[in-house]
């Protein structure tokens, strides 16, 4: 039986991603035409980098859309913006107590993730809730450790974040990329990824197989929580202050970035680059906006119609294709 | 004799296991917290849980239809301004909460049109209607908050009392009776059920969800435009630009909560509520008690989960959540 | 109760796609009477009944009732026209109690107000007239399954109908609940009510019918009267006589045991269950709709859990299963509904054969791609899987090659036991033959297999032995040569006992 060579990347996954390049592109060049400034290597640079934040919560939220069962995670605003504030209050001055600081910024998002994991799948809560709901908690906890306090004072290690490494691309930029090509990576090539991929696909299909359907949902939200911490540390490092609910709309956007992206929010279809794309063109279309010179009030309409606009046809599409 | 009133007791506690806990916890307060029952305090708390109603009621009837609302705090928060923008202009009292409900009205036939029509899933729909109201509020208010003074008539509204008993408490409760009435005496409450609770039996049997669905977002945007225009009145003006989440969650905490207080464990306006005003009472208390407000936030987390847990043990889902 | 039929349906034709599903079909049913409609599965009488109900459209014949003719193009219609049915899975409000639930979208109003009174009144009429003890004010979300049933029965008679039909009502019932369905139809006969009753359920129908419609390949081939037949007579209606088969030839019975269950009791299965599986055997499960076949499967394979009994694989024995402990110890399941349980759809052959597979393709954390490729390749070489190559979506094979997907994914684990239940459903002929043909070669390996299915023929053709269930209890060993389609037909409907 003779058939041809197929590559591993399906034709199907890039079809998925074209609207979101095509849109991409669009922005770039109606950005360009407005002024050129637009396309200046700073200017990009910035846009990346304000992408890079937003490509961390995309990511986060797109694991737990892979994962299915109605998984969503509203609580990833909460944990970048408890980890901003909280992470600067523990020394940071050496690169030793930097990265242990990060790791304990993404162990207490991981904690967050895992009291998710444990409410969603063992006192049987709808994600939306339960997410809806640690929000609420630890956004109390925030205020309970930082008494309402700003973070100011910073290290230089983690402001660091902003420097230039190449023209165009900094720091921070490079972490985002290193995240989504490591995220495409595992899902596609490990056997964690595609675990996750058929869990949230067909789980009955899962169970039958032996998989631990359980144990791999709640270690989605797990990671989900623990990468929204680590974003919550770049987060202030980019920003150079922290102040309470500063993240909050990284939640809903992470949400419209991941789906613009491809990514099905039924469960086991998406992929990280999409959702990097979705970013991208978020942050393209505010920064357009506001080169417009549009006053404020009326580029959150613009936002919100353009937004609600894509979420309907992106979702309305896949909800016909069923 | 005495018998009889321990078994009855005891009967009620079985049955009404939540109501017992949230009476049992009133009376603490009461207790151990001397400003808690003046008449002052009470009256503040039948304000604020009034407000709070008005939301949960929102919520509720949406969630009686099997869908969702995300956007009952945006609407909220954009009457608010609508009323106290309307006022400042000098539209009179009248007008401005007949322009603001009329408001709620309009996004929540948007959101009607989105789910019902274009087939949308209810928390996508709503969430983007969220965005758009947002936006549309901060275009109105340009970030400023808006602050009325010397409109005598539009305080009394909800800072007034009526034969001392607080406006807002007649008007949450009249439109509580009414609900309700409604929901239980007339087919189409009892359709609105029936649709969330299995809509492919109730469409066999001739049923129009459509129509349900379209009465409880339309309800939903009117309940919160109401207690928007309310709460202008309650605090003189209106927010900057409030988080899209606040209210969310007391909402739904209300209207679970209040579910779980009568037997079958069905959403219900009375019990939602109840517990919006049991809720109120617990920030009330909790502030009274010098617990840092800090703390809040994190309460009503708990107590959502709480009702949850406790109101649907053993039962098998969490009611008719047809998120997506 | 007269002749004159309450209703008639004349000559109906359906056809999907092609294919003549029911070909010039006649069933008429007179006034009061019990009326059953029996055949194979496939053999039409569910097709027959949805046009009836309004869910298919016929696309030739005619319908009558009571003399008059009437269109059926809705679910509304014969509702109207004063037919009812009782579904397998009934749709109702769970949080809403009986006597609302009989009454949904039909509620008495009073003035402009529903008359939540006449509502529950009405209801204890209606369930008195069944003889339920289910109170009206009872949730339905609190109702066991048959009570659920009867709660069906008071709905369809609120409609005032003339005629009920019921599909297949006792196959979820214990002895008792059916005995008191049994009350509840003769009440209906007495007040003139008519009932068609499916089922395959050879002992019942000849307990409470009067009359017996038999179809086959979607002709209706007879109707007996029941006091006047015998079950022999029905069932050779059902098979008919051309029956051209090829049993399989005797099987050497000493190799060792590699499975053996012993007493199991499930929650789905009250009464145990026991037999055992040697090496090399093709053991075959023989049952009809209810039976317990895949109840079985679902013990075996933990899907429910074992409340009393122990299964011995391979000589170790365990009191309590999963799919993972059991598939650790060689025993893999094809199961009945491949497209929700077998198959994840949007993912590719490759990743479907890898689905159970992963740790023999592992490279540390990460996806061996060549040792996958290569081995997915080699099995869809072997089972002969035809596609457009490794990376096409399951979704666009057809029947016979999804299910080579399955058995695929399950043979690369080169399992000691394999479960196959109902394989060849929505499979064609060709690919059938090649699953037969994989059945025997695995046999001849070593291999054990248990196939389920409800088709005689097939099961006579891969079999070495026959297990026939009924009830949810086993009724029946034989070898597979030494007995006859008819005799297996007669125990699996609860005829005759097996010798």
């Amino acid at each position: 039986m003779e058939w041809p060579l197929k590559r591993t990347v399906n034709t199907k996954n890039i079809r998925v991603l074209l609207p979101s390049i095509v849109v991409v592109a669009v922005l770039l060049i109606f950005g360009a035409t407005l002024s050129g400034r637009f396309i200046s290597v700073r200017n990009l640079g910035s846009i990346l980098m304000t992408a890079s934040l937003l490509v961390f919560a995309t990511t986060a939220q797109n694991i737990v859309f892979l994962s299915g069962n109605n998984g969503i995670d509203l609580s990833i605003g909460a944990v970048m913006s408890m980890t901003a504030l909280v992470g600067p209050m523990m020394p940071i001055g050496t690169p030793v107590e930097f990265a242990f600081a990060t790791l304990t910024v993404i162990a207490m998002g991981a904690v967050c993730g895992l009291l998710n994991g444990l409410g969603i799948r063992v006192l049987s809560i709808p994600p939306l809730i339960m997410t809806l709901i640690m929000s609420n908690v630890i956004y109390g906890f925030t205020l309970f450790v930082t008494k309402g306090r700003p973070a100011m004072e910073l290290s230089k290690i983690l402001l660091g974040v902003n420097k230039t490494v190449f023209p165009m691309i900094r720091v921070l930029t490079i972490c985002g990329v290193v995240a989504v090509a490591a995220a495409e990576i595992i899902l596609r090539k490990t056997r964690a990824g595609r675990k996750l991929a058929i869990v949230g696909d067909n789980p009955n299909a899962a169970g039958l197989c032996g998989l631990r359907v359980s144990l791999i949902s709640v270690a989605a939200y797990v990671c989900s929580g623990g990468i929204a911490g680590f974003a919550g540390f770049m987060l202030v490092g980019y920003a150079g202050s922290a102040i309470m609910r500063m993240a909050d709309s990284y939640t809903l956007l992470s949400v419209a970035a991941a789906i613009i992206g491809g990514t099905s929010v039924a469960g086991g279809r998406g992929s990280f680059v999409g959702g990097a794309l979705g970013s991208l063109v978020l942050i393209l279309l505010t920064s357009i906006l506001q080169m417009l010179n549009i006053p404020q009030g009326a580029r959150f309409v613009i936002q919100g119609v353009l937004l609600a606009v894509i979420l309907l046809t992106n979702t309305r599409s896949e909800k016909l294709r069923q | 004799m005495l018998n009889v009133l321990i078994t009855a007791a005891r009967n009620f506690v079985k049955n009404y296991f939540v109501a017992t806990i949230m009476i049992a916890t009133l009376a603490v307060f009461c207790l151990t917290c001397p400003n808690f029952f003046s008449i002052n305090n009470l009256l503040d708390i039948t304000k604020q849980g009034g407000l709070l109603s008005l939301l949960a009621l929102a919520m509720t009837m949406v969630l009686i239809v099997g869908g969702m609302d995300m956007s009952v705090g945006a609407i909220y928060d954009i009457c608010t301004n609508f009323c106290a923008g309307m006022v400042i202009s000098g539209y009179g009292v009248f007008l401005s909460v007949a322009v603001s409900v009329a408001a709620g009205l309009g996004f929540g036939i948007f959101n009607m049109v989105m789910i019902v029509f274009i087939r949308v899933p209810p928390f996508i729909a709503t969430v983007g209607t969220m965005f758009v109201v947002t936006g549309l509020t901060f275009a109105y208010n340009k970030g400023q908050s808006i602050l009325l003074s010397n409109q005598p008539l539009f305080f009394s509204l909800a800072q007034g009392a009526t034969l001392g008993i607080p406006n807002i408490a007649i008007i949450v409760a009249v439109i509580t009776v009414v609900i309700y009435i409604c929901l239980r005496r007339f087919r189409y409450g009892l359709y609105m059920y029936a649709t969330g609770g299995n809509s492919m039996a109730a469409k066999a049997a001739g049923i129009n969800t459509t129509l349900s669905q379209l009465i409880a977002y339309g309800m939903s945007g009117m309940l919160s435009g109401l207690g928007g225009a309310l709460a202008a009145s309650y605090i003189s003006g209106s927010f900057a630009l409030g988080s899209p989440f606040e209210f969310l969650i007391t909402a739904f905490a209300a209207a679970f909560l209040g579910s779980t207080l009568i037997r079958q464990g069905e959403l219900n306006p009375l019990g939602t509520v109840i517990a919006a005003l049991f809720i109120t009472s617990l920030n009330n208390a909790l502030t009274l008690y010098g617990v840092s407000f800090l703390i809040l936030p994190g309460m009503q987390g708990t107590v959502l989960i709480l009702a949850l847990v406790l109101g649907n043990w053993g039962k098998k889902q969490t009611g008719q959540m047809t998120i997506f | 109760m007269t002749d004159e039929p309450v209703l008639s349906m004349e000559g109906i034709v359906k056809g999907f796609g092609g294919i003549v599903v029911l070909d010039r079909v006649d069933f008429s049913v007179r006034r009061g009477e019990v009326h059953a409609l029996m055949g194979e599965n496939g053999a039409g009488k569910s097709t027959l009944m949805k046009i009836l109900a309004g869910i298919y459209h016929k696309d030739d014949g005619r319908i009558f009732v009571e003399g008059r003719e009437i269109n059926i193009k809705s679910p509304n219609d014969p509702i109207r026209a004063g037919i009812a049915f009782v579904h397998q899975h009934p749709n109702l409000v769970p949080m809403f109690d009986v006597a609302h639930n009989i009454f949904l979208g039909q509620e008495p109003l009073r003035g402009r107000r529903v008359d939540h009174k006449k509502i529950y009144a009405e209801a204890g009429k209606i369930l008195a007239a069944i003889g339920t003890a289910i109170s009206p004010h009872a949730l339905a979300r609190d109702l066991t399954v048959a009570e659920r049933q009867e709660l069906s029965i008071a709905r369809a008679l609120s409609f005032a109908p003339r005629v009920i039909a019921f599909d297949e009502p006792t196959a979820p019932l214990s002895f008792k609940e059916v005995e008191r369905l049994f009350e509840v139809i003769s009440r209906l006969t007495k007040n003139n009510v008519t009932v068609i009753y499916i089922s395959h359920r050879m002992d019942e129908i000849f307990r409470i019918s009067e009359r017996i419609t038999v179809l086959r390949n979607g002709k209706s081939i007879t109707t007996l009267t029941t006091k006047e037949t015998t079950p022999d007579e029905v069932i050779h209606a059902m098979l008919g006589s051309d029956i051209a088969f090829n049993p399989k030839s005797v099987y050497d019975e000493t190799g060792e045991t590699v499975l053996k269950v012993e007493g199991i009791v499930t929650k789905n299965l009250p009464q145990t269950i026991d037999f055992s599986l040697r090496r090399g055997e093709v053991l075959g499960l023989f049952g009809l709709v209810g039976a317990g076949r895949t109840e079985v499967v679902r013990a075996l394979f933990g899907v429910d859990r074992i409340n009393a009994g122990a299964l011995e694989v391979n000589d170790r024995r365990f009191g309590a299963v999963s799919p993972s402990l059991m598939m650790r110890n060689g025993v893999a399941l094809v199961p009945e509904d491949r497209h929700a349980l077998g198959l994840v759809m949007d993912m590719t052959i490759k990743e479907n054969i890898s689905l159970a597979n992963m740790n023999s393709f592992k490279l540390g954390p990460f996806i061996n791609h060549a040792r996958e490729r290569a081995a997915v390749r080699g099995l869809s070489h072997q089972l002969s899987i035809k596609s457009r190559g490794i990376n096409t979506p399951v979704s666009s094979l057809s029947g016979g090659n999804q299910q080579k997907v399955v058995l695929a994914k399950w043979l690369h684990r080169r399992p000691s036991v394999l479960i196959l239940d109902e394989p060849t459903v929505g499979v064609d002929v060709g690919a059938k033959g090649e699953i037969y043909n994989l059945v025997n070669s695995l046999a001849k390996s070593g291999v054990s297999v248990i196939f389920i299915s409800s088709e005689p023929e097939e099961i006579f053709r891969v079999a070495d032995r026959i297990l026939v269930m009924y009830r949810r209890r086993i009724v029946g060993e034989f070898q597979a040569g030494a007995t006859d389609i008819k005799k297996l037909m007669a125990i699996a409907t609860g005829v005759q006992a097996a010798s």
